[in-house]
């Protein structure tokens, strides 16, 4: 099976201090599907994230089995990782800034996994290059394949980061707060086309994010987190219609709350 | 005759230093006493450039700022002094805001002892202790480090600072939207409970909408320096005469409804 991520009583834990911030988690994603993780901050989604991709800083120790296409991921070599991430398994950060190298040009970013994952050079690169740009919707043009991430506006750093995870043609996209940053009309165009994306290659979608909101419109079924624990899991439509966890149902009436304010004026 | 505004742009314009276009230009726009305003654009709008002018940290390069009827004068120190006393800031991150190295005390004493008000040590002591205890916060946290506490205190910590000078009008810059949604509604049941209460003016600065339909009466919408649409919140939200405040508003997600199921 591809495209598969099977997560066992996963937990992390900080290196000295011993304290959890993940508790034992389990969770699965079936090739294709788009599962969303709620959770406001201190929760564990982000570090969970990490866990996906064997990302954890050294402070953090994972223990338990997360499982990509059967891969274990918890205690794997580098080389073992290498072989997931990207071809499998990708991820866009909440800051494109910082994910995208300050001294290298648009065009390189891209240009750069293609290469080394599919052996591109020369013109075939660079049409490979103009076909990641178009695909996210930036101009193939000169102008943007030569411009430097800071020449280039917040929503268009992201979509580079998104053709950068999306050049290997990975089976499982991994979204930490995507669109969190970004300015509302801009958030509305970039979850617009993770979602395009998604349906287009069939890629299932790990969608973290503190907007129920955004998730809602996002992914088929979700998981809240709440202090390191999964408080409540299913169906998105269940959880936003007909929560049962006492913290989701506040999780969901302050939403309510802030979207009843742009129709009464009021917060009640 | 109507009290003049306490405060208003006149056709404001501001070029920073070496830049080729303007951060803002002729932007208008008046805060009358008591009422609230909110501030509304995407980056690059100008917002932040309006809200420094608002607090005299910036001369406008064109145009006026009127503070109280009187143009705003940042030689002149005792309207500076005045409008410091006045016009409260409350900023974005409560984390960065806040001095980690001082007790809360002294972090809600600052305006009072840099302003040179509030009389004796006694006199200021009872003030902090009223604006800390007036945000809903125990009168043991003076003795504590910002650390502490988490996002949404530590914002109340500020909003408490802001208050010790019993100042006309808050300035929040984006001062909910670091803040975990539940927390959110919190604090914005605070600042309206507290215009509510003190007839406070709040001019809101942000690219949430809800939080400022939550809590003022108009609204500017900015977009690269340029006044894109006034008027009163809700027939903006209700009825945006313009294209752009139409996207800006069906932008914003939202929870699905049961009915759109």
């Amino acid at each position: 099976m591809s495209g598969t991520i099977e997560v066992k009583d996963l937990s992390i834990t900080v290196a000295g201090s011993g304290k959890r911030v993940v508790n034992g988690i389990s969770f699965g994603l079936d090739p294709g599907e788009r599962v969303g993780i709620v959770g406001e901050s201190g929760s564990g989604k982000s570090v969970t994230t990490l866990a996906l991709l064997g990302l954890l800083p050294r402070s953090l120790r994972a223990s338990g089995s997360v499982r990509v296409d059967g891969t274990q991921i918890v205690g794997a070599s580098q080389k073992d990782l290498l072989k997931v991430r990207g071809r499998r398994m990708a991820k866009i950060f909440q800051d494109p800034s910082a994910a995208l190298d300050p001294l290298t040009r648009v065009g390189e970013l891209i240009g750069e996994p293609i290469r080394r994952h599919q052996g591109l050079r020369g013109s075939a690169l660079k049409s490979a290059v103009e076909r990641s740009l178009a695909e996210v919707s930036l101009p193939a043009t000169e102008r943007v394949a030569r411009a430097f991430p800071h020449e280039i506006s917040g929503g268009q750093r992201q979509r580079v980061a998104i053709a950068m995870a999306l050049a290997c043609r990975p089976e499982i996209l991994i979204a930490d707060e995507p669109a969190t940053a970004l300015d509302v009309t801009v958030q509305a165009e970039v979850l617009e086309l993770i979602r395009r994306l998604c349906a287009d290659h069939g890629m299932g979608l790990v969608f973290v994010s503190h907007d129920i909101a955004v998730v809602a419109h996002t992914v088929t079924r979700a998981l809240v987190m709440q202090g390191g624990r999964i408080v409540e899991r299913g169906p998105i439509d269940q959880i936003v219609h007909a929560p049962t966890d006492p913290y989701t149902r506040r999780l969901v009436a302050s939403a309510r709350a802030l979207d009843e304010a742009l129709v009464t004026g009021r917060i009640s | 005759m109507t009290a003049p505004s306490l405060l208003a742009f006149e056709y404001v314009g501001f070029t920073y230093r070496g830049a080729a276009d303007p951060a803002l230009s002729r932007v208008s726009f008046s805060l009358p006493r008591g009422e609230s305003l909110g501030i509304v654009g995407e980056s690059g709008s100008g917002k932040s450039t309006a809200l420094k002018l608002l607090l005299a940290l910036n001369r406008p390069t064109e145009g006026r700022v009127l503070f109280n009827g009187a143009e705003l004068n940042l030689r002149d120190r005792r309207q500076v002094r005045e409008l410091r006393r006045t016009v409260q800031p409350v900023f974005q991150d409560p984390y960065a805001s806040l001095d980690p190295r001082m007790r809360v005390d002294k972090i809600v004493a600052e305006p009072l002892v840099s302003l040179g008000l509030g009389g004796t040590t006694d006199q200021r002591r009872a003030r902090v202790t009223a604006a800390v205890r007036e945000v809903g916060l125990d009168v043991d946290t003076l003795a504590r480090f910002p650390h502490e506490f988490s996002g949404g205190q530590r914002q109340r910590i500020a909003i408490a600072r802001a208050l010790v000078t019993d100042p006309a009008v808050l300035v929040a810059d984006e001062s909910v939207s670091a803040l975990d949604v539940t927390t959110r509604i919190d604090v914005i049941e605070l600042l309206a409970r507290l215009r509510r209460e003190r007839q406070l003016s709040i001019v809101m600065v942000s690219h949430d909408m809800s939080v400022v339909a939550a809590l003022c009466d108009t609204t500017v919408v900015l977009k690269e320096g340029v006044v894109i649409e006034t008027g009163a919140t809700m027939s903006l939200l209700d009825d945006p005469q313009e294209p752009y405040t139409q996207q800006l508003i069906s932008a914003i997600p939202r929870l699905p409804t049961a009915s759109s199921r």
